[in-house]
């Protein structure tokens, strides 16, 4: 079942289906091959992956960003941010790994994330010069420190299959996270030295002032929805729907909105979640059928038998994840590989709060590489961008996470700091 | 035909945006019943997630038709274009297959669940569910459609091979 | 079908188990107890494969899959299996199950029996044995002595109409709020209250900003060790027996576990600062919640006489 699986999900990939359908044929073709398996479970295990309310982030960001768009918001904001680091740089892209930082510090989920940046910068960055695989490329990396950053549904995924406490996962992802951001924007500056992006004059006091005055619609936006959920006035996911109130109100009062506009970022909006929904849903039933035949535990118990050094192992084990995320998405990938790992490792004598981090990072990574990498799909999304183009870009920004990974590995303390100083 | 089609795909549109209009204010009355009427509502957030399914399983069809969903084409785009235009046939043919599947497997689930009640609004489950065989049914409708067009166009550079040579 | 018995004797089973219970959690030892066991028992014939923390589905979807007999064994819950089968919701009513004694009395009454055989006949999920899970607790925000004081708290309800129902009497107000989020919804006040396992909500740091809990103890979750109807008719009756008999055996080794892990947790969580409170007048409550229960009954056939039995086992 499993051959019939990976066979059939390679060959369609390589013949250019649209992935979510390479999952669902694959899936079909597996399921139908199977007598033990009813067919009623594919359209089971596609609803329940749907039915969640925490996704729901993802169409609310998905009309934010297009309402700002249709109101010209972007624009504004361009403006600003070029008065204000224009001067450094890649100016722009700083600015965007500044703003993904602050996402993630609000949002829990790296695909709201991507569609709430993505629907502003893509169109911003790529205006302003960039290439439009760097930019995809960028942004769906600074969407993944959302997941890392907390708050995060990953780690609270991780912690109902473990039962680690969420407060600590929390907080251990605050030093990765924020180191994960510094070296994008190293990252960022390199790429605009080596392509010759020439750093504007420093703007003068007043032309900040003046883009400050234009842009500041936009920039409130950031703040209430900040300051929402940390007074607990809504939920990060119900933050969503309070930004698209908030570009609706804006558009009408600018007069920068009209009726048709207005359907048109409805309409555009639904026709950018449902792609990403969609692999979602198959991803599920595939993962269900690699979960069911036991995939993960015959994979890591094989690890298990190359070594008894606890070192070799864990990198073994991350060389796998990393492997594995790059055709499974995230979600499924904890579902299905941390209720094995868990204990398999647990003879290692790991702190499982140090080792939880490390997993949920390499995981998180799996949204970034190709063949399959949501988040880039998700930012991709905005400009129909070509997947091949997307992932041009994404090797630095990968290179970069697994270096961090490496060094959690070796320096527990440090990983543990900023969680035992809370305790 | 082609006029019908389209037809379908405009009305889906519309009930596609009413939809999520409809589920981002049902989320709004939900925090501004909570906070400032500190009287939080017991139905909104499912009935929002419902909702949201349906917006999904309609679109699912849709995104097909404009060709909106991401595909891997590192290896296609190398390829000679006549021989992608077959592989595009066999694509389509194998989607269709999935999404025939897919109408059997969901309408099993509806009719298996008949008497079953939605955990929290107390609605029956086939409420959501139904949302299921009509993406499937759509889902054939476009495949079927797509394969119209791409035998149309292998057949037509055939005849022009055949006369040119 | 297989006429030779001898041969299928020493055919290997292979029966696949899930459950949505984290990995090491008491439940999921249960589950790996139970596998361990038959496998003696049944000389390495019977291979129960082990799927935890909803790998193979979540819990409304792994009851369907033991229907469709895509699972061969699951936990089922007792108030998620009212859906199917509304008696079951007698057994999950708020303070209907007195304590630990009267609760193994209901699970093991003939009365549960009639429960089990309707669940056998319109869904094909046969319960093999009974266990007493989560007894769920309340943490807040502030001290719970009385009834009135649990009167406007905003409390994180799951998505069920029993719990809705439970903390609107009790005066609370219930807001959805999914599991996954009601961690940051307590922190950031959305919700001042939160009620669930007080082992779940220890280990998972709830009481970080909750530091008061009420040891209500209002709603006992009942595990049922259930199997696919379409997985049993397969089976030899040797087979039947080791399953039934182990299954009965590992409740025991559930139940003596257990209250060893409830009062860790219960040290812990006093240990981290959290005052453990009560509602003093127990008859409050059972006045409070009685009419609920006959409310409860009035929708089922015979729900009167089904109420006093499950009130008078013994
Ligand atoms: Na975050
Ligand atoms: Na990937």
């Amino acid at each position: 079942m499993l051959s019939i699986l990976f066979l059939s999900f390679l060959i369609l990939l390589i013949l250019g289906m649209p992935i979510g359908y390479v999952m669902a044929v694959s899936a079909t073709l597996s399921i139908a091959s199977n007598s033990n398996l009813p067919g009623i479970v594919m359209a089971q295990k596609m609803f329940t992956a749907t039915d969640s309310f925490s996704l729901m982030a993802i169409p609310f960001f998905m009309l934010a960003g297009h309402l700002m768009t249709e109101a010209n918001i972007t624009q504004r904001i361009l403006d600003f941010s070029k008065t204000l680091v224009g001067h450094i740089t890649g100016g722009l892209a700083q600015t965007t790994v500044m703003s993904g930082m602050l996402m993630a510090g609000i949002s829990g989920s790296g695909a709201a994330d991507a569609s709430a940046i993505g629907g502003i910068m893509v169109p911003s960055l790529t205006k302003d010069g960039y290439d439009e695989g760097f930019a995809v490329s960028l942004i769906a990396s600074c969407a993944a420190l959302g997941p890392i950053i907390p708050p995060s549904i990953i780690m609270i995924m991780y912690s109902s299959v473990t039962n680690i406490s969420v407060g600590k996962l929390f907080l251990a992802g605050v030093f990765p996270g924020i180191v994960a951001g510094i070296g994008f924007m190293g990252i960022s500056y390199f790429y605009a030295r080596k392509n010759g992006f020439v750093p504007s004059k420093r703007a003068s006091l007043k032309v900040i002032g003046n883009g400050f005055v234009k842009a500041i619609g936009a920039l409130i936006m950031p703040i209430i929805i900040m300051g929402g959920i940390l007074s607990g006035i809504f939920t990060a996911t119900e933050s969503g729907a309070i930004a698209c109130v908030y570009g609706l109100i804006y558009g009408l009062v600018t007069k920068s909105l009209t009726i048709e506009k207005i359907k048109r970022a409805l309409l555009n909006a639904t026709l950018s979640t449902v792609p990403a929904m969609f692999v979602i849903a198959v991803a599920s039933i595939f993962g269900f059928i690699m979960a069911r035949e036991n995939f993960s535990s015959l994979v890591l118990n094989s690890i298990l038998q190359i070594s008894d050094n606890a070192y070799i192992v864990l990198f073994i084990v991350i060389g796998f994840l990393v492997a594995l995320g790059m055709f499974v998405d995230t979600t499924a990938a904890i579902i299905m590989v941390v209720p094995v790992l868990v204990p398999l490792i647990g003879r290692f004598g790991y702190d499982p709060l140090h080792f939880a981090i490390i997993i949920v990072i390499t995981l998180v990574l799996g949204a970034l590489t190709p063949p399959v990498g949501m988040l880039v799909y998700i930012v991709a999304g905005v400009k129909n961008t070509p997947t091949e183009r997307a992932f041009a870009h994404i090797l630095p920004f990968v290179i970069w996470i697994l270096a961090i990974v490496t060094f959690m590995v070796f320096f527990p303390k440090v990983v543990l700091f900023i969680p035992n100083l809370m305790s | 035909m082609k006029k019908i089609i389209d037809g379908t795909e405009k009305l889906v549109s519309r009930v596609l945006i009413a939809l999520l209009c409809t589920f981002v204010s049902i989320v709004i009355v939900q925090v501004v019943a909570r906070y400032i009427f500190k009287s939080p509502l017991t139905w909104t957030e499912q009935t929002a997630r419902y909702m949201f399914i349906w917006m999904i399983m309609l679109g699912i069809p849709v995104t097909f038709r404009k060709n909106m969903n991401a595909a891997f084409d590192l290896v296609t785009s190398r390829m000679d274009k006549k021989i992608v235009d077959f592989i595009n046939i066999f694509n389509t043919l194998l989607i269709t297959f999935f999404a025939g599947y897919y109408f059997f497997s969901s309408m099993h689930l509806v009719f298996r669940s008949t008497k079953t009640i939605a955990q929290g609004i107390n609605i029956p489950i086939n409420y959501v569910y139904t949302a299921q065989p009509i993406c499937a049914v759509l889902l054939i409708l476009y495949c079927l459609e797509k394969l119209v067009d791409d035998i149309k166009i292998v057949s037509a550079k055939r005849v022009v091979r055949k006369g040119g040579v | 079908k297989k006429t030779n018995v001898a041969s299928k004797t020493e055919e290997k089973v292979v029966l696949k188990f899930g459950h949505i219970l984290a990995v090491g959690t008491l439940g999921d030892k249960t589950a790996n107890e139970y596998a361990k066991r038959v496998l003696e028992e049944s000389n390495g014939r019977i291979v129960v494969e082990v799927f935890p923390a909803g790998q193979l589905g979540t819990l409304p979807e792994n009851m369907e899959a033991l229907e469709f007999g895509v699972l061969a064994m699951a936990f089922v819950d007792g108030s998620m299996l009212s859906t199917i089968v509304p008696e079951f919701g007698m057994i999950a009513l708020p303070f209907i199950l007195r304590d630990f004694e009267h609760a193994e009395a209901v699970l093991a009454s003939d009365t549960m029996k009639a429960f089990e055989d309707k669940l056998i006949t319109l869904k094909g999920i046969r319960p093999l044995s009974w266990h007493q899970n989560a007894n769920r607790v309340f943490l807040t925000k502030k001290p719970i002595y009385e009834i009135k004081d649990f009167h406007n708290i905003l409390v994180r309800s799951p998505e069920a109409k029993l719990y809705m129902d439970t903390f609107q009497r009790l005066g609370m107000k219930p807001t959805p709020i999914p599991w996954g989020e009601a961690f940051t919804a307590l922190q950031s006040h959305i919700v001042d209250a939160v009620d669930g396992d007080p082992i779940l909500l220890e280990q998972l740091g709830f009481y970080e900003s909750a530091k008061y809990l009420t040891d209500t103890r209002h709603i006992i979750s009942t595990l049922g060790l259930a199997v696919s109807e379409k997985k049993w008719n397969d089976l030899s009756d040797e087979d039947k027996e080791i399953l039934s008999r182990v299954a009965l055996e590992v409740k025991d080794f559930h139940i003596n576990n257990f209250f060893t892990d409830v009062n860790a947790a219960f040290e812990k969580l006093e240990a981290a600062g959290v005052a453990i409170t009560n509602i003093e007048d127990k008859q409050s409550l059972l006045d409070l919640f009685k009419p609920y229960w006959s409310e409860y009954a009035v929708g089922l056939e015979n729900g009167e006489k089904i109420l006093q039995e499950i009130i008078d086992a013994k």
